[in-house]
């Protein structure tokens, strides 16, 4: 198995080897014979042709991009590139071709200079193209091309700001994908009527599926203008031979599903401008309210209450609809100063497209307050427009409005804002004065401090730092018992001997045990000091290790004496100590009281 | 034993300072709506007589300063005014009314009033003045029980 092992990485080593091997070789065999080289698909064409240019490297692999040569005539897209390395008769090869896609913009004969490509220091020149470019054929369904497209445009010789219907038509018999639709519209304002739509139509017999939209454009300068043609760009999708073949893999294959039912041909279709002449309108008859607003509109006023008390509001709303460029409308009220205070809202604007005229509401408000009681009449508000059907100005009018108004509430003087102090940024200040006395009887307790609230005073100062220092130290105190088992052991010592002591006099032992016990109860109390096992200690090391630790020598005799008075007892004569159990704690007891006073 | 011993003396005490004679209060009461009455009649030195004599007998409280201030005002001894007013904003530094007169009353004085620079430990407890006596101690506790925080966790 690891022989197999061993065998395999070894033959992977060797082929990663010869690959980098030759691809070192490859690199410098080729170095020194680098050629530069311009191709296109075709050197004539139409307006509506697009051309393949390339341009090969030889002699590089994966060479740098080519620095073109300026061709302001043609559109220029980049369409990928290609390596490849050929080895024929084990002379290598290697080249990089660039693509792009050239589209002509103009008619005439061009010439596409040489590119240029710069390579460790020396720079190499490619061959320069001749391209003939000629007027595309006009597409029509008369010659059955499959892809065609046209413009509209309601009238040729539009007034100045009247709208004018241009519609753009896209025909086509094939399969398209990724159509892009280039439309300039210099020199008018476009409002879009609708969403494009798709519907089938059929042409001297074929049927051509046909996208239209349509949109509004108003001239915006008089004279000759024209509307540049549009230009669209698609791909062509071109079916394979095989795929029309009957095999039933190819039938299911070839579903546009899988995404292999042919190749895209990329195509770009132009459409001829139109030239229209744009009249300006007529001075003769031009009313002095006219705004510019070409077209049919109708104006009319509603007020929102017809009777109101002086000082309160009333909304007047007055709508210009029609057909034509109504966002241009302007509506100004007539001057009512004298008896109201107006104020106007910001305009609104809702527009939609009607059997492909563009229509528009514009809603103008106004806020009139009246100033004093009375009954007022509000003028005939007047809109004036250029009918261009009747080639004529034609002034609209609103009827007259009553409104009635009625003394203030209370008689109450109005207090309306000087509207020239407001446009200044100022307040007119009528006095100055402070404010009044306070008399809210809940807010009068004394506020002077008690001795009661001194005091609280005073403890709210020094309780907050005695109780940290306090908590503080107990919980340092807790923590060390916690994590310093040598402490936690010393403080601990006397409260568990004595426990053991009083629990030992408390039963009926055999003198024996006792002693045992009693024996073992003082050394682990001595081991709990020092933080060692003291079971294991023998009175002697347990004198030496208190010793150790500088106990004061006279305890440490004491104990020494205690622990020595018990192994003799244990290890001499146990009944003649039979009587004196208690007397022996009673001794423990008290040696132990003196050694904890001491430690 | 001697826990309960300790609690019942301290709510002894504290109950037996806690009775400052509600008859004692209720007639201060009636004497400062007696001058409330009078100032609003303009009845100022009246008002002011019977304030003086309030605070003479160890009471004190924003709202009479501030009277006191605007009686003072209305009297033109501005001096005195900007006096009690300052005297009032101590014991209720957020009081609106109390700031707005003290500025106003600062406003209508001849002489600039320059503040002296603060020390920079008055600069950086600033907050300090904004606060009533009571309120900083209610914090100083809330502060000490937050730093127990390290011990409880």
């Amino acid at each position: 198995m690891n022989l197999e092992k061993n065998y395999f990485i070894k033959k992977t080593f060797r082929i990663f080897l010869f690959a980098c091997l030759l691809i070192f070789f490859v690199g410098s065999a080729y170095a020194d014979q680098i050629s530069i080289l311009t191709t296109v698909d075709k050197n004539r064409g139409t307006l509506e042709d697009v051309f393949n240019l390339a341009i090969t490297v030889k002699g590089v692999q994966n060479s740098p991009k080519p620095i073109l040569p300026a061709i302001p005539d043609f559109t220029l897209r980049q369409s990928g590139t290609q390596s490849s390395v050929t080895i024929v008769n084990g002379e290598m090869t290697a080249s990089t071709k660039h693509n792009f896609l050239l589209t002509p913009k103009k008619t005439g004969k061009f010439t596409i200079d040489s590119a240029k490509l710069e390579y460790k220091g020396q720079e190499y020149l490619s061959n320069p193209i001749q391209l003939e470019i000629s007027d595309a054929p006009k597409q029509t369904a008369q010659n059955q091309t499959p892809v065609f497209a046209e413009t509209f445009a309601s009238t040729t010789t539009p007034y100045v700001n009247e709208q004018l219907t241009f519609t753009f038509k896209l025909y086509r018999r094939v399969e398209t994908k990724n159509i892009q639709l280039d439309l300039p519209f210099d020199n008018f304002r476009e409002e879009q009527l609708s969403k494009p739509k798709d519907y089938a139509q059929i042409l001297n017999g074929l049927q051509y599926q046909t996208s239209e939209f349509s949109t509004a454009l108003f001239p915006t300068k008089t004279g000759p203008i024209e509307i540049p043609g549009a230009t669209v760009n698609l791909d062509l999708v071109i079916r394979n031979r095989r795929s029309q073949s009957q095999d039933p893999f190819n039938l299911f294959f070839n579903d546009p599903f899988f995404g292999h039912s042919g190749r895209l041909q990329h195509k770009v279709i132009r459409t001829k401008p139109i030239l229209i002449n744009v009249r300006p309108l007529p001075e003769t008859g031009k009313p002095l309210d006219f705004s510019n607003l070409v077209g049919k509109f109708e104006i009319s006023a509603t007020i929102g209450k017809l009777k109101i008390k002086a000082g309160d509001t009333s909304t007047l709303t007055v709508k210009v609809s029609g057909v034509g460029n109504i966002q241009d409308a302007i509506f100004n009220l007539p001057d009512l100063t004298k008896n109201f205070k107006t104020y106007s809202d910001e305009p609104k604007l809702e527009k939609n497209a009607q059997n492909q005229k563009l229509y528009g509401e514009k809603t103008f408000k106004f806020a009139l307050v009246p100033l004093n009681e009375g009954s007022y009449q509000i003028p005939s508000l007047t809109l004036s427009y250029f009918d261009p059907e009747e080639e004529r100005y034609i002034t609209t009018k609103t009827g007259l409005i009553r409104l009635e108004v009625l003394p203030a509430e209370n008689d109450e003087k109005m207090n309306v804002v000087d509207s020239k102090n407001l446009t200044q940024g100022k307040i007119k200040v009528l006095g100055t004065d402070i404010f009044p006395n306070h008399t809210n009887l809940t807010d009068f307790s004394n506020q002077k401090p008690t001795e009661k609230t001194r005091s609280i005073y005073y403890a709210s100062g020094f309780i907050p730092i005695f109780s940290y220092l306090t908590i503080a130290a107990f919980v340092r105190k807790k923590r060390k018992f916690q994590f310093d088992s040598a402490f936690a052991r010393n403080k601990k010592a006397f409260k568990l001997a004595k426990t053991k002591l009083e629990s030992l006099s408390s039963r009926n032992h055999n003198p024996k045990i006792f002693i045992q016990e009693l024996s073992q109860i003082l050394r682990e109390y001595i081991g709990d000091k020092i933080n060692l096992n003291g079971a294991a200690f023998t009175s002697d090391e347990a004198i030496n290790k208190l010793r150790e630790k500088e106990f004061p020598e006279e305890q440490v005799i004491t104990i020494r004496d205690l622990l020595g008075k018990l192994e003799k007892i244990q290890y001499g004569g146990i009944d003649t100590v039979n009587d004196s159990q208690s007397s022996l704690i009673n001794q423990s007891l008290e040696t132990l009281q003196k050694l904890e006073k001491l430690s | 034993m001697k826990q309960k011993f300790f609690i019942s003396t301290l709510i002894l005490w504290l109950n037996l300072t806690a009775l400052p004679s509600l008859a004692q209060e209720n007639n201060i009461l009636s004497q400062i709506a007696l001058a409330n009455d009078l100032a609003l009649k303009s009845k100022h030195r009246e008002a002011l007589s019977i304030y003086n004599e309030l605070v003479n007998q160890n009471y004190e409280n924003a709202y009479v300063y501030y009277n006191m201030a605007n009686i003072y005002y209305r009297l033109g001894e501005i001096e005195k005014s900007i006096l009690f007013y300052s005297r009032a904003k101590r014991l209720a530094p957020r009081d609106q009314n109390i700031e707005a007169n003290f500025r106003y009353v600062i406003s209508k004085t001849e002489d600039k009033i320059y503040e002296a620079p603060a020390p920079l430990l008055n600069k950086i407890f600033v907050w300090l003045d904004d606060f009533e006596l009571w309120e900083l101690v209610k914090i100083l506790i809330v502060v000490n029980i937050f730093s127990y925080s390290e011990y409880l966790v």
